[in-house]
């Protein structure tokens, strides 16, 4: 059965002038569509400013679509919107959208009642969300004082209130340790265990290759690529990653390098002290030499050959930069 | 089956004392969430220290340059118009805070009533507003005076609830435009300076000049103090009637002004994508 079903969605802010006049006029979701199974975990990865969000939005039915239809469990995001909102929930990545002032259970018995959940059943529920997301020691602190883990943690628990059919969790791991990023993975998958149908956006590409069963990547407000994790990574199977750890490297050198005829692609990554170049080559024979020969004054820690993952398909397919 | 209670994926049946329960709620839980008197030293300072000395000091000025009025005339017309920090302050400030909390886009992706959601933040502004008033006349009783001997005390609760409300119903129209501004307090502060102004709170409204009584009719709180005095003088049912029922129709009008308003807000943001900015 599907779930959630986008069909040529399009969305378009317009900037009007203090007259009323068009200024100027921004696509920001353009012509979109894909379709979620009941049951799965769909990825929608993309660059900031890519649509992830307007598109969440919109499904979310918080936000019109300019043109185009989509429909969740058979409802009309339009027409439907009061019944869609029964069926589902959703969560945006951050701080903001909880109430600092109450505790972790306030806040969520007050969404049960803005849910129409009677008390007995919420604080049943609540109960339970609390022990799935690991905040039933913490729950009656305000939030005020939680950290930015243990917030989300509370806004998956909001979005699991309603028993929602679908799911919707905007970059739900943003800014979180590796700790707290981790634990939040772990109760994203107990969602699937759960039967629920869940969009994820994110910009974390060995995330999604956890947690997704399909994925469309979305740039400039367009899906450039879609299919399972695995599919995904078939673009760059033919290629080879060389990471090259260096300490101050100026941009020269790296323009240089990226100048290389062999070079596919460059990224470079701040780590602590030292970069990380990322070389995506289309052939290995005989490079090092020049490789080396740009970096003779550099001080270079290690090299190593690594088969492409997940992130390099995303770089690959969205344009890698230099940060 | 693990986690039974989030997951059962049945139907609720919700009835009519627990859709009660949800407002009456909501009112407790956005009052606490989103109000910013709630500590205590500021809520006293602001709630009645500085009530008190609005009290004292247009009491004072009063006796001093008008002297055909009672002392008790200024008492009463402060007492009641410091409720207008409740109903003005308070309400537009809860309002108004959803937005910069970033949880008026939660609370708009949920199926609650809209009309739930908006009057039950004003409610507990409402009993706020009541307990500033009747520590305003407990404080000109004890100080300044202030005679209930008369009093139809049945009578003057209900007529001062009837004048919160009304009131209230302007500070959620200034509610709703702080949803779509920011100058929340700016607006806050003219309305309760206009109704300090206007409304006949230290001055009989025969002292204004014709063409501004226009403004004082058309404000809340205006025929719900000339009704409050008369009841402390001794006057019944049938002297404030007339007074309490266009009090409460003006209160019931600043209400659907700023229901509209709110819901306007509502449809157009979802249409322009404005929901989270200004």
């Amino acid at each position: 059965m599907i779930a959630v079903d986008v069909d040529n969605l399009v969305r378009r802010y317009k900037k009007k002038n203090v007259f009323g006049k068009l200024k100027k006029e921004f696509t920001a979701v353009d012509n979109i569509s894909f379709q979620i199974e009941k049951g799965e975990l769909f990825g929608l990865l993309g660059p900031n400013g890519a649509g992830k969000t307007t598109t969440i939005k919109m499904l979310t039915t918080l936000l019109l679509p300019s043109e185009g239809s989509a429909n969740i469990m058979g409802y009309d995001i339009v027409k439907d919107s009061k019944k869609i909102r029964n069926i589902i929930n959703f969560t945006f990545g951050g701080d903001r959208g909880l109430y600092w002032r109450l505790t972790g259970r306030d806040n969520l018995r007050y969404f049960a009642d803005l849910y129409n959940i009677p008390r007995d059943i919420a604080d049943k529920r609540i109960n339970e969300i609390l022990k799935l997301i690991s905040m039933d020691k913490r729950a009656d602190e305000r939030v005020e004082n939680y950290s930015k883990g243990m917030k989300q943690r509370i806004h998956i628990g909001k979005a699991l209130i309603n028993d929602p059919k679908v799911i919707f969790l905007d970059e739900p791991t943003l800014g979180l340790d590796p700790v707290g990023a981790k634990d939040l993975r772990r109760i994203i998958r107990k969602l699937l265990e759960l039967e629920k149908t869940v969009l994820l956006t994110t910009h974390y590409m060995f995330e999604a290759d956890l947690l997704c069963k399909e994925i469309a990547v979305i740039k400039n407000g367009k899906i450039i690529a879609n299919g399972k994790p695995d599919d995904l990574k078939k673009l760059v199977d033919n290629e080879t990653v060389l990471e090259i750890e260096v300490f101050g490297i100026n941009q020269e050198r790296i323009n240089q390098i990226r100048k290389l005829d062999f070079v596919n692609n460059l990224m470079v990554k701040t780590v602590e002290q030292s970069q990380i170049i990322q070389l995506y080559l289309k052939e290995t024979e005989n490079i090092i030499n020049r490789i080396m020969d740009i970096l003779r004054d550099v001080e270079v820690k290690e090299i190593k050959n690594r088969k492409p993952t997940l992130e390099d398909a995303y770089i690959k397919l969205v344009g890698g930069n230099n940060e | 089956m693990e986690y039974k209670n989030i997951f059962n994926n049945k139907e609720i049946k919700v009835s009519i004392i627990e859709r009660i329960a949800f407002f009456l709620r909501g009112a407790q839980y956005s009052y606490k969430a989103l109000f910013a008197w709630l500590v205590p030293q500021v809520y006293i300072l602001t709630k009645i220290v500085s009530p008190m000395f609005q009290i004292l000091f247009f009491t004072y000025l009063g006796r001093f340059y008008a002297r055909d009025l009672q002392s008790t005339y200024f008492v009463v017309g402060n007492a009641v118009q410091i409720s207008a920090l409740s109903s003005i302050y308070g309400i537009a400030m809860t309002i108004a805070s959803e937005r910069t909390e970033g949880t008026l886009i939660q609370l708009l992706g949920t199926p609650a009533s809209r009309i739930r959601i908006f009057i039950s933040r004003g409610l507990m502004h409402i009993l706020d507003g009541f307990f500033s008033i009747a520590i305003g006349f407990t404080f000109g009783f004890i100080f300044l005076g202030i005679n209930f001997e008369n009093t139809n005390f049945f009578l003057l609760i209900l007529t001062l609830f009837i004048t919160i409300f009304s009131t209230s119903g302007l500070g959620m129209v200034i509610g709703s435009m702080g949803l779509a501004m920011r100058e929340i307090n700016l607006l806050s502060n003219l309305a309760y300076s206009l109704l300090l102004v206007f409304c006949g709170i230290n001055y009989p409204l025969s002292r204004l000049p014709l063409i501004l009584r226009g403004i004082s009719y058309s404000l809340p709180l205006t025929r719900g103090v000339q009704a409050i005095r008369i009841i402390i003088g001794g006057g019944v049912f049938s002297d404030i009637s007339s007074l309490i029922l266009e009090e409460l129709c003006i209160g019931f009008l600043y209400l659907t002004i700023g229901f509209i308003f709110f819901r306007f807000l509502e449809i157009y943001s979802k249409k322009n994508g404005t929901l989270e900015m200004y």
